[in-house]
């Protein structure tokens, strides 16, 4: 009897996951609308003076075929930008932390501290240099975003 | 050689201006993110995102504020420029930069409330106003020139405006300085982007002024204004002349003397300054009748009581006659007195 020895190639087809990162910007603006009534949304920013406040959205797609695990998002607050503290979110479940030593170290935001001794203090907005978002997965082909606001110096 | 170059550019990030006005208009904002993830376990590239960039635009904020604690107080007929009686007013730039104004004064309507509470502004003061930027205009009038500010930058100005001759007493003329945002090196007025479609890569202008002082100044309308005021503390004279009969040298009731020849007849001039201002130098001319003879003259420092002169004889205030022309030197009258001139002459 002869044993049919099957051998065949085994093909590991190792699709990539392909997560992109998307980042735009967007401010408040209130119109009136036909019944009078004063309408806000949020639009592309393009008027922004000292004072604005500006709504950071980071759009991530999954356009692989894998599950991608992990994912870590790290947004250094652009200079002459304040961030406003607790507005940073996320679409699904994340662990934000922030930094305020530009990306060393990251903290939550109840354990953030700036300064020694005396001067020990829990960091204030201005003193926030990243913020970081931690997603435990996306799906393939799934879509997540995670958002901040910040103010114009 | 590295280290080096980095710090050099830390330090020009720094020194982009970030005062009290805010940042600076056209300085590019960006924001960008990284992504890393894992995919069975093992980590993947980082991703770096897009850069988004929009520029900060022009904030357009101006304040006209006075420095006059008080009303300005004037006489009528005064020339306020040669006698330096000036309003007073600062101008800020307060916007995120360079921005040029042009400056005017107007007067405020009468009947219109001043910027002191319970008062109403009472007289226009609008003949040939000036606005200069020095207390004495050497520079001549500055109104509707081109004037540029940088960020953050405060001038002070002066208004001076013609007191007229027939500006009465406690009068109040309101006048305001405004000033108006300009196009860069230009008179034309600025417009305002706020309700234009958006420009993320050009520098658009959004007006951020509060509403001032002046008629017609809104907020957000490129302008701003604040109001000063003259006050006029003048003298208001009036006078009373009245006669009568002292004795005639036959009636024993002197009560009853008559104007006959040889009759003592006093002429009396009340002088009330009703104004809240002395009057200096009043001096009073009058004529008698030829068939009168003046005897004597002398000023009192109360109301005329022609039968029984009042008060107390002003020994420095004189009345003088040259012939028939009689001269009375009142000297200062007292803002709120009457002082009176009695001259006695005899019936030729």
């Amino acid at each position: 009897m002869k044993k049919l020895i099957m051998t065949s190639a085994l093909f590991l087809t190792m699709a990539q996951a392909n997560v992109s990162i998307n980042t735009a910007s967007f401010q408040e603006q209130t119109t009136v609308n036909a019944s009078g009534e004063q309408v806000v949304e949020w639009v592309k920013a393009s008027k922004v003076i000292p004072g604005t406040i500006i709504r950071y959205v980071n759009s991530l797609e999954n356009s692989g075929s894998q599950l991608a695990t992990k994912l870590v998002v790290n947004n250094p607050i652009p200079k002459n930008m304040e961030y406003i503290l607790n507005s940073a979110t996320c679409q699904s479940a994340c662990n934000i932390s922030y930094s305020v030593d530009d990306g060393k170290t990251f903290k939550e935001a109840s354990n953030l501290f700036v300064g020694v001794g005396k001067a020990r203090h829990l960091a204030k907005a201005s003193e926030y240099t990243n913020i970081k978002w931690i997603l435990n997965s996306l799906e393939a082909t799934a879509q997540s975003a995670v958002a901040y606001k910040a103010r114009l110096k | 050689m590295n280290k080096l170059l980095s710090m050099v550019a830390i330090m020009a990030l720094s020194t982009m201006a970030v005062n009290a006005a805010g940042t600076d208009y056209n300085v590019d904002i960006t924001n960008s993110a990284t992504l890393s993830f894992e995919v069975g376990s093992v980590a993947q590239d980082t991703v770096t995102s897009n850069e988004d960039t929009f520029k900060v635009d022009r904030k357009v904020d101006v304040v006209v504020a006075t420095s006059d604690t008080a009303n300005i107080v004037v006489v009528p007929k005064i020339n306020t420029t040669s006698d330096t009686k000036p309003l007073t007013f600062t101008v800020t730039n307060e916007s995120n930069g360079r921005q040029d104004y042009i400056l005017s004064a107007s007067n405020l309507a009468t009947g219109a409330a001043t910027k002191d509470a319970g008062e109403t502004d009472s007289v226009d003061f609008a003949t040939d106003l000036k606005v200069c930027d020095d207390d004495t205009c050497s520079n001549g009038d500055l109104s509707n020139t081109n004037i540029q500010f940088s960020e953050g930058e405060s001038k002070t100005y002066y208004i001076f405006a013609d007191i007229p001759s027939n500006a009465s007493d406690e009068d109040r003329g309101s006048i305001a300085l405004t000033a108006t945002a300009v196009d860069d090196d230009s008179t034309t007025v600025m417009t305002d982007d706020r309700d234009t479609a958006d420009n993320k890569t050009a520098v658009d202008i959004v007006f951020a002024e509060a509403a001032g002082d002046a008629a017609n100044d809104a907020q957000y309308d490129g302008k701003h204004s604040a109001l000063s005021a003259y006050e006029v503390v003048t003298a208001t004279i009036a006078l009373v002349k009245d006669s009568c009969v002292v004795e005639d040298g036959i009636t024993s009731d002197d009560s009853k003397a008559k104007r006959i020849p040889g009759s003592t007849v006093r002429y009396t001039v009340d002088i009330d300054n009703s104004g809240s201002a002395d009057t200096e130098s009043a001096t009073l001319t009058d004529t008698l009748q030829d068939d009168l003879t003046f005897v004597s003259g002398e000023i009192r420092d109360e109301a005329c009581n022609c039968g029984t002169p009042a008060g107390s004889v002003i020994a420095d205030d004189t009345v003088t006659a040259n012939g028939q022309d009689i001269t009375a030197n009142f000297g200062t009258v007292t803002a709120g007195t009457h002082e009176c001139a009695y001259i006695t002459t005899t019936i030729n």
